[in-house]
């Protein structure tokens, strides 16, 4: 199942509703990180940070606060937010700042997170019982642990994304932590929600359905495990002055670079976008 | 092959860097990475906390690419930065050996702000357009589509030396 946003139109996509879902998830004293190359979760934040809590304190990679960006560019360019930003840490120093629990907030978009909030960014088993690697999972083996709380996203509302119990570890969630190494302690709660175009999902060890777009049965049936439906609701649509914001945040589209169906259509815009520009600086 | 998280990898490289046989980290906490890499526990003496022991990773030797350098081995800090621009400062105090790749060997006079010194750095050759098809930001961007045209061989099979190849013959002819 993917798209499910009939009631806010033909012109919202997945990614413009995943946008406006991850902002919602922000809270006004946030030190939210998004990873390099992630440019739905880029778009999340921009928006959370201009319609929702300006005070909000956004980190692109090691780029601190940066004004608002080209994010075409920033695909093709490493150093476009950092140039926009107020300053730039180092990678040990935004490591250290991880370390010591200074990152309130992140959106991750694995391969696979379970009930508990365990996700896999690392390597599913292939048919043949082998291992099919993913380019690697990063920091969030880190970030599950020591920053305050994450945010799982991803396009496309199914139950790969979300069985009983991820393949493999690549971040533990509070309670897994808990099992495994109740000797050492992290300053995060690891992931606690999943969000997709057609439902926002609380988990933990009785996973609630928070809000849903389509029919109720449709949306639960993508699950892996059981979530409680009794306190969730149909979403609203996404309000007008979002949806203008999302467009001057991001108006060629690149958030929809996270969707499957819209990727060669992104890339396409992105490199005329380059090409009108000379280059990506 | 064990697959290692950013702080994993970075704690290791940093313990070498400053001769310690592993730094002290809450990362990782109830990972299966941290499982696969056999990753043992300290106590602190102080507080009696519990923390893992992310051990020193020490290469052998490390390859770097750079914009400029003099020719005995003092090494430019980037004209522009991205994201992972001290990574290599980091990699190379792990190493045993460092041998640095430059766009252009210049006289010492006209560093502006070397992060990487001499004394560091065991071999210095000039290799113009060297990171290609990756990117010298400041200098020339990544050659997206034929990394793109290399990604679509590996995936349909063909080994990836002879994708590289095809992909990218003017680096190969180098």
């Amino acid at each position: 199942m993917s798209g499910g946003n009939t009631p806010v139109g033909d012109a919202v996509t997945p990614a413009t509703r995943l946008c406006w879902e991850l902002a919602r998830q922000t809270r006004p004293d946030d030190v939210l990180i998004v990873g390099v190359g992630t440019p739905l979760a880029a778009t999340a934040a921009l928006l959370a940070r201009e319609v929702l809590h300006p005070s909000l304190t956004v980190l692109f990679g090691t780029a601190v606060a940066p004004r608002r960006i080209d994010l075409a560019a920033s695909i093709l360019d490493s150093t476009a937010a950092p140039r926009a930003a107020i300053g730039n840490y180092t990678q040990v120093e935004v490591l250290d700042l991880v370390a010591r629990g200074g990152v309130t907030l992140q959106y991750v978009s694995p391969i696979e997170v379970d009930a508990l909030g365990n996700v896999n960014a690392s390597r599913v088993r292939r048919a043949d019982g082998g291992w099919r690697r993913f380019p690697g999972s990063l920091a969030i083996a880190d970030t599950a642990a020591l920053v305050g709380r994450l945010v799982a996203y991803r396009v496309g509302h199914q139950r790969r994304f979300f069985p009983e119990r991820v393949a493999f570890v690549s971040g533990a969630s509070a309670v897994e932590r808990a099992r495994r190494d109740a000797t050492v302690h992290g300053t995060g709660v690891g992931v606690t929600v999943a969000v997709t175009e057609s439902a926002t999902v609380r988990l933990g060890e009785r996973p609630q359905l928070v809000d849903y777009d389509g029919e109720l049965a449709t949306v639960s049936a993508e699950f892996g495990f059981a979530v409680d439906t009794t306190t969730s609701r149909l979403r609203e649509p996404v309000p007008a002055e979002v949806l203008a914001a999302i467009d001057a945040i991001d108006p060629l589209g690149v958030r929809n670079l996270e969707d499957k169906d819209h990727r060669s259509a992104v890339l396409a815009r992105i490199s005329a976008h380059g090409n009108s520009h000379g280059s990506a600086r | 092959m064990h697959e290692y998280s950013e702080l994993m990898f970075i704690s290791g490289l940093r313990a070498a860097g400053i001769g310690l046989p592993f730094l002290p980290s809450r990362g990782a906490a109830g990972s299966d990475l941290a499982t696969d890499a056999g990753l043992r526990t300290v106590s602190c003496p102080y507080t009696g906390e519990t923390l893992w022991a992310m051990p020193a990773l020490r290469p052998d030797v490390t390859f770097l690419h750079a914009e400029r350098a003099d020719a005995l081995g003092n090494v430019d800090a980037p004209t522009e930065r991205d994201f992972l621009w001290d990574a290599d400062a980091t990699l190379a105090r792990a190493s045993k050996r460092v041998v640095v790749s430059v766009e252009r060997i210049v006289p010492t006079a006209e560093l502006r702000q070397p992060t990487l010194f001499a004394h560091e750095v065991t071999h210095v050759l000039e290799v113009p357009n060297g990171a290609a098809p990756s990117e010298v930001p400041g200098m020339y961007g990544a050659d997206f589509a034929g990394l793109a045209a290399y990604q679509r061989s590996v995936a349909r099979g063909i080994e990836p030396l002879a994708a590289l190849r095809d992909a990218f013959p003017e680096v190969h002819a180098r």
